[in-house]
């Protein structure tokens, strides 16, 4: 046996990179039923839906995003109501992909008032620990709102991602916006710096 | 595994992508470790030769709660490389083949330097540690306690749809990347290819690295200093 190999691999160190708010539209998910969500999205609750629906072991699985059952319960606690959307046949589960430090839930529609303002408490919480964990970098949060034409029956998915203080701020102030001030073409900026 | 280049200078990475055990807060895990060296240091000095594995089981652990929480728990990378240098020193610390003359040391301690850890995409089944419940059908939240048990998510069926490597893992235990030294390196460290039978020992703790009496360097604890990761980042931590 010989003794000469120390190990020591890493990459160097230097920069911090500056984000930028990012707002993008995608087509929304096929596995949504378009005529389930017109009428959920009526009942003017906070409407948690899936991902994903993939089979897990020949199970039918419904994969939300894993901070589902964290807002569900603060949601629950703070008597704002709350449904989470799990196909026929399917069982809940999660679904996880390296994207944004963190990313919400997928929700239902524009957040009302109160929603709005349980998203951006949860999200504070989440920076709060973020940070006693001792953590210098600021996180980044992807937040994604399903929108549905209650007409057409056609789906869209609006995506934000950037700081999570900075995307929390913007969910919590976006219901005193003025009504219509926020157009699609907003949300099709490629980055807002 | 990865695979990139070409033969006998190729990269060779492997690690874990997850894991079993739930990540437990690295207050628990720091206890755990010192509890372990005491352990240790109790049996190495009655002769016991269940010392060495009590000894690289501390390292695990203090290594686990370094990676969990970098800044409270500094003092966790320091204490993983003092035993790592008390290991190598007494026991040796064999290199693993890793087939066609690569060799990988499968250590803790060296997670406490990688840049990139796995993290796996796909969905999952899960139980709530506490009650048992299935998925979104309890009211326990993971990573909280209730009445001195901490919930966390069981995983109970798993279907892998990829695998990247990535500076910010969702579970930090992940940085624990081996790549492996190519055929070349061990030539050109040597001098000449191994003999047959040959085993080379890790020296990170005794020789290349003075983690054990300096402690981590800024950027090992501050994840924002971080640039922006290669693979051909091969310089020494």
């Amino acid at each position: 046996m010989h003794n000469e190999f120390g190990e020591g691999w890493s990459c160097s160190v230097a920069t911090v990179a500056i984000m930028a708010v990012r707002k993008t539209v995608h087509p929304g998910p096929e596995h949504l039923d378009a005529a389930e969500l017109v009428r959920r999205a009526r009942e003017g609750a906070l409407v948690l839906l899936p991902d994903t629906l993939s089979s897990v072991d020949g199970q039918m699985v419904a994969g939300f995003r894993p901070g589902a059952q964290a807002l569900r319960v603060r949601a629950k606690q703070e008597g704002v109501p709350v449904e989470v959307v799990v196909p026929t046949g399917a069982r809940p589960g999660h679904y996880s992909e390296h994207a944004a430090d963190w990313v919400l839930p997928l929700i239902l529609g524009v957040p009302a008032a109160t929603v709005g303002q349980l998203i951006a408490n949860e999200i504070q919480r989440w920076i709060d620990e973020w940070r006693e964990q001792g953590r210098p970098r600021t996180p980044t949060l992807r937040y994604r709102e399903v929108i549905v034409d209650e007409m057409t029956r056609k789906t869209t998915m609006r995506e934000l991602e950037g700081p999570a203080d900075e995307v929390a701020d913007w969910i919590a102030r976006r219901p005193g916006l003025e009504p219509g001030s926020e157009s699609e073409e907003e949300w099709q900026w490629p980055e807002r710096a | 595994m990865a695979r990139t280049g070409v033969s006998d200078d190729e990269i060779r990475i492997s690690g874990y992508a997850v894991y079993y055990e739930p990540l437990r807060p690295a207050p628990v895990l720091a206890r755990k470790a010192r509890r372990l060296c005491h352990e240790a240091g109790v049996a190495e000095r009655a002769g016991d030769p269940r010392a060495e594995q009590l000894y690289r089981e501390a390292i695990e652990h203090f290594v686990d709660a370094f990676l969990i929480d970098r800044p409270g728990h500094a003092v966790c990378f320091t204490e993983a490389h003092a035993i790592g240098r008390h290991v190598a020193e007494r026991y040796g610390c064999a290199m693993k083949h890793a087939g066609d003359g690569y060799w990988t040391a499968p250590c803790g301690v060296l997670a406490l330097h990688r840049r990139l850890g796995a993290s796996w995409a796909g969905p999952t089944i899960g139980q709530c540690s506490v009650c048992r419940a299935g998925d979104l059908e309890c009211d326990h939240v993971p990573g909280r306690w209730y009445e001195g048990v901490h919930c966390h998510r069981i995983v109970v069926e798993a279907e892998l749809r990829d695998i990247s490597l990535v500076p910010f893992p969702d579970d930090p235990r992940t940085y624990r990347t081996e790549i492996a030294r190519t055929p070349r390196e061990i030539r050109a460290v040597r001098g000449r290819p191994l003999r047959r039978g040959e085993v080379p020992l890790c020296t990170h703790c005794t020789e290349s690295c003075d983690g054990a009496d300096r402690g981590p360097r800024e950027g090992d604890v501050d994840q924002s200093l971080w640039s922006a990761p290669t693979l051909e980042g091969k310089g020494r931590a």
